[in-house]
């Protein structure tokens, strides 16, 4: 019980860290680069149907959601997963980046790393950290597989077994994520590897188990309405309209800065206070 | 070599757009019918109390729907995408035209219709479905002829399917319906042309009789050759032809009994058999043996109290009665769970009884009836049956008593149930009742209470109109009659009877004011 007071104590004095560095404008620069993408990727999804923009964005409707996500309201039933499988290429390719940027920035402003040119640094380690960001998401989608090891009628039927089985596939991606939550400070601050970094952000997040839980699982519990809701727009569509999933998305794109802002700034400074406390 | 690449890159990517447009507008199209969709479903909860000036309103976006996404007339849509955007600017037009029937506006829904036939010719499944309305509405109005062409368009474009939706689930049918309505129109003889191109259609499913396109006919699927051998036997029937038609029932309950799951069921082809001799006037031993066969062979068919209630029938008729009672009884005692069927033995017993002069049993069967089935429509009769035994026999206390008693246990039925068409058929007798009571002025309204309850209904129309007689004829009432046949005109505006109420209205004000 100590512990988890302490844990806590931890948790709420990075948040507050974060807190006092919300009014730094440059920190907010390359989340709003992936709010920015993101909002793009979901306006070129919704519109794709206008004449100027159907060339380019119908053949990828198809690729993400195939034939039936290009009728009306097919596309609002599918969104939530092509958005899901958009966003797993943007986290790849730009939130690895983005996110490198950005601990550069809070480390800067926590007085660890006062070299210049950030977004160019984070460029340079772009291989290594698409790598290890790859290897999260392909765990993660491993991982969403055994979900599907539960008996389907079992889900169907039975409520606590589905929301059994909700609560479990978050814990088990809260964790992976935790696991991964320092292989980008490893490499943009000390410069490791693709290898070494994974293997030493797990070793921090095993030495600070509980705070990195929290710091990463809170923001992921408080997001879970809106992802539910996305999921269950088919219920939504029939009460309302198809074009409310749209707006959940939307509202998903803006809470999720916010919460990633906190995430990479509490990670970055615990990551801070393991290395200063290891010396 | 370079430009020639270019070019070669330059058409694909414009072909590529082109087919992506067409997705684009289709979306569109989709989105813009399933939002006017919404907002009828919406209206459509409490339609009573929309404004018609709204559902107008919504007919024109459907409307609006159509012209913005439907090709110039006549032109057939190039590739899939278009096709199906058509079928969406199509499926607009049907749903203006719904909502115009609701409105009872037959002119604009006709133009609609005339409009969608112009437009959509090009695209056989939608000018299939236009025939097909236009045939309903032309039914409707009592054109007969335009209603048999719009019919014969509807076969010409769409082969059979029995268990698709729209033209190709009904088209099957059509043949013969055509004949019928061509019959219709010349009603003294059966036009032979019509039946005979029915016959062909037939035929080419299910076989000539010499087996001479036997291999062909294989490969129809089954139901469909089915659904042709019992309109075949229809159109013998129709024709007079009842060898015919007995042959060829013979052969569809042969064939529905070979398959293990069959489309309808064999026992109904066997009573269909037993109707055919019945009309036939076969030999009445034949008749009933059929009749008996289906009681031995399919003793748990639907049917089976229909056919033991044609066997008490004839039984009768030869003055066997207690065969007779017999198979009434057995109705009751094996088939009692089929609560109208048993209801309707009862009654017939009491009225069997009653015409072999044997009162106190027949009452006790009258009795019976309404105490044991209650709310079936043999129970609803039963009171007036007792009524008119005591009219028959001259005892004018008792007819009396039995029609005020008739009269209140139609009253409590009405208070008691909920409205439905058990309820309308309580006030139809309560109707009768008042009548035989001589209450003209209380049948009167009666009368038009329930015709304007069933406003929209040939029944409706019916009993305005025989409100407005009684009130002329046993009221004396001419102002009265002439209110009712005026709010019929108003109620019926868009029809034919509606007219006629009308120019009575005003023929008989004339006369009270000349």
């Amino acid at each position: 019980m100590n512990r988890l007071f302490q844990s806590l104590g931890v948790v709420v004095w990075a948040w507050r860290s974060v807190g006092a560095r919300a009014g730094h404008g440059r920190i907010w620069l390359p989340f709003l680069v992936i709010a920015a993408v993101q909002a793009l990727v979901l306006m070129l999804l919704l519109e794709f149907h206008q004449p100027w923009l159907v060339p380019l964005a119908a053949p990828l409707v198809r690729l993400l959601g195939g034939e039936g996500a290009l009728h009306y309201p097919g596309l609002f039933y599918a969104l939530p997963e092509m958005f899901f499988h958009a966003n797993l290429v943007i986290t790849v390719v730009i939130t690895s980046i983005a996110g490198a940027a950005a601990t550069l920035f809070f480390a800067r402003t926590y007085g660890f790393d006062s070299a210049p040119h950030a977004w160019r640094r984070a460029l340079r380690a772009a291989p290594a950290l698409v790598v290890a960001t790859l290897v999260m998401v392909a765990l993660m989608l491993g991982a969403a597989r055994l979900a599907t090891l539960v008996p389907e009628r079992a889900m169907l039927e039975n409520a606590a077994v589905r929301w059994g089985t909700r609560a479990g596939m978050m814990l088990l991606f809260v964790v992976i994520e935790a696991l991964f939550a320092y292989t980008t400070a490893w490499i943009v601050l000390m410069g490791h590897r693709i290898w070494p970094s994974i293997r030493d952000s797990i070793r921090v997040t095993v030495r600070t188990l509980l705070p990195t839980l929290l710091v990463v699982g809170v923001p992921t519990v408080l997001l879970f309405p809106l992802s539910y809701a996305a999921s269950r727009i088919d219920v939504l569509a029939e009460k309302f309209r198809p074009e409310l999933v749209g707006g959940i998305l939307g509202a998903q794109i803006v809470l999720q800065i916010l919460f990633t802002f906190l995430v990479v700034g509490a990670v970055t400074r615990l990551f801070l206070w393991r290395m200063e406390a290891a010396r | 070599m370079k430009r020639l690449l270019l070019l070669t890159l330059a058409v694909l990517s414009l072909s590529a757009c082109s087919h992506e447009a067409g997705i684009g507008r289709r979306f569109r199209a989709e989105r813009a019918l399933w939002q006017a969709n919404w907002e009828y479903r919406n209206l459509a909860i409490r339609p009573e109390d929309v404004p018609s000036t709204r559902w107008a309103a919504l007919a024109e976006t459907y409307e609006a729907v159509a012209e913005r996404y439907a090709p110039p007339s006549g032109m057939p849509p190039a590739e899939a995408t278009e096709e199906r955007t058509l079928e969406i600017a199509a499926r607009s037009l049907f749903a203006a035209a719904r909502v115009y029937e609701q409105l009872r506006d037959s002119s604009r829904v006709e133009a609609t219709y005339a409009r969608m036939a112009e437009r959509f010719a090009a695209v056989p499944a939608v000018a299939a479905e236009v025939a097909l309305a236009q045939a309903r509405v032309a039914e409707g109005e009592g054109d007969w002829q335009r209603a048999a062409q719009h019919y014969q368009q509807v076969v010409d474009r769409v082969p059979p399917d029995p268990s698709g939706t729209g033209a190709a689930g009904v088209v099957l049918g059509l043949p013969l319906q055509i004949a019928r309505l061509y019959a219709r129109s010349s009603p003294s003889a059966p036009p032979a042309a019509p039946y005979a191109r029915a016959r062909e259609y037939y035929i080419d499913f299910v076989g000539r009789e010499d087996g001479a396109d036997a291999d062909s006919v294989m490969t129809v699927e089954p139901t469909i050759r089915l659904e042709a051998l019992g309109y075949l036997a229809e159109i013998a029937v129709d024709l007079r032809d009842y060898p015919r038609a007995l042959a060829a029932l013979e052969r569809l309950e042969a064939e529905l009994t070979s398959l293990a799951d069959p489309p309808r069921e064999p026992c109904e082809v066997r009573f269909a058999i037993a109707g055919v001799q019945r009309i036939a006037a076969a030999s009445v031993s034949a008749r009933e043996a059929t009749l008996q066969s289906l009681l031995t062979d399919y003793p748990d068919c639907e049917l089976a109290p229909q056919a033991l209630m044609n066997l008490a029938e004839s039984a009768n008729q030869a003055g066997e009665v207690s065969a007779a009672l017999g198979y009434l009884d057995r109705i009751v005692d094996d088939y009692g769970d089929d609560e109208d069927a048993a209801a309707e033995a009862l009654l017939a017993r009491g009225r069997l009884l009653e015409n072999r002069d044997r009162w106190a049993e027949a009452l006790e069967a009258f009795r019976s009836v309404s105490a044991r089935y209650p709310i079936t429509e043999a129970a609803l009769w039963a009171p007036i049956e007792i009524a008119k035994h005591y009219d028959r026999i001259g005892d004018g206390e008792a007819t009396a008593t039995a029609l005020a008693r008739a009269e209140r246990t139609y009253r409590d039925f009405v208070e008691r149930y909920p409205p439905g068409p058990r309820s309308v058929f309580a006030r139809e007798r309560l109707i009768q009742a008042l009548v035989l009571q001589e209450k003209h002025a209380e049948a009167v309204a009666e009368m038009e209470r329930l015709g304007g309850e069933l406003d929209g209904t040939r029944q409706g129309a019916s009993l305005r109109i025989a409100a407005a007689r009684m009130a002329y004829a046993d009221l004396a009432d001419t102002a009265r009659a002439a209110g009712i046949l005026a709010r019929t005109g108003e109620a019926y505006a868009d029809r034919e009877i509606g007219a006629w109420a009308t120019d009575q209205a005003r023929r008989m004000r004339g006369a009270m004011n000349p």
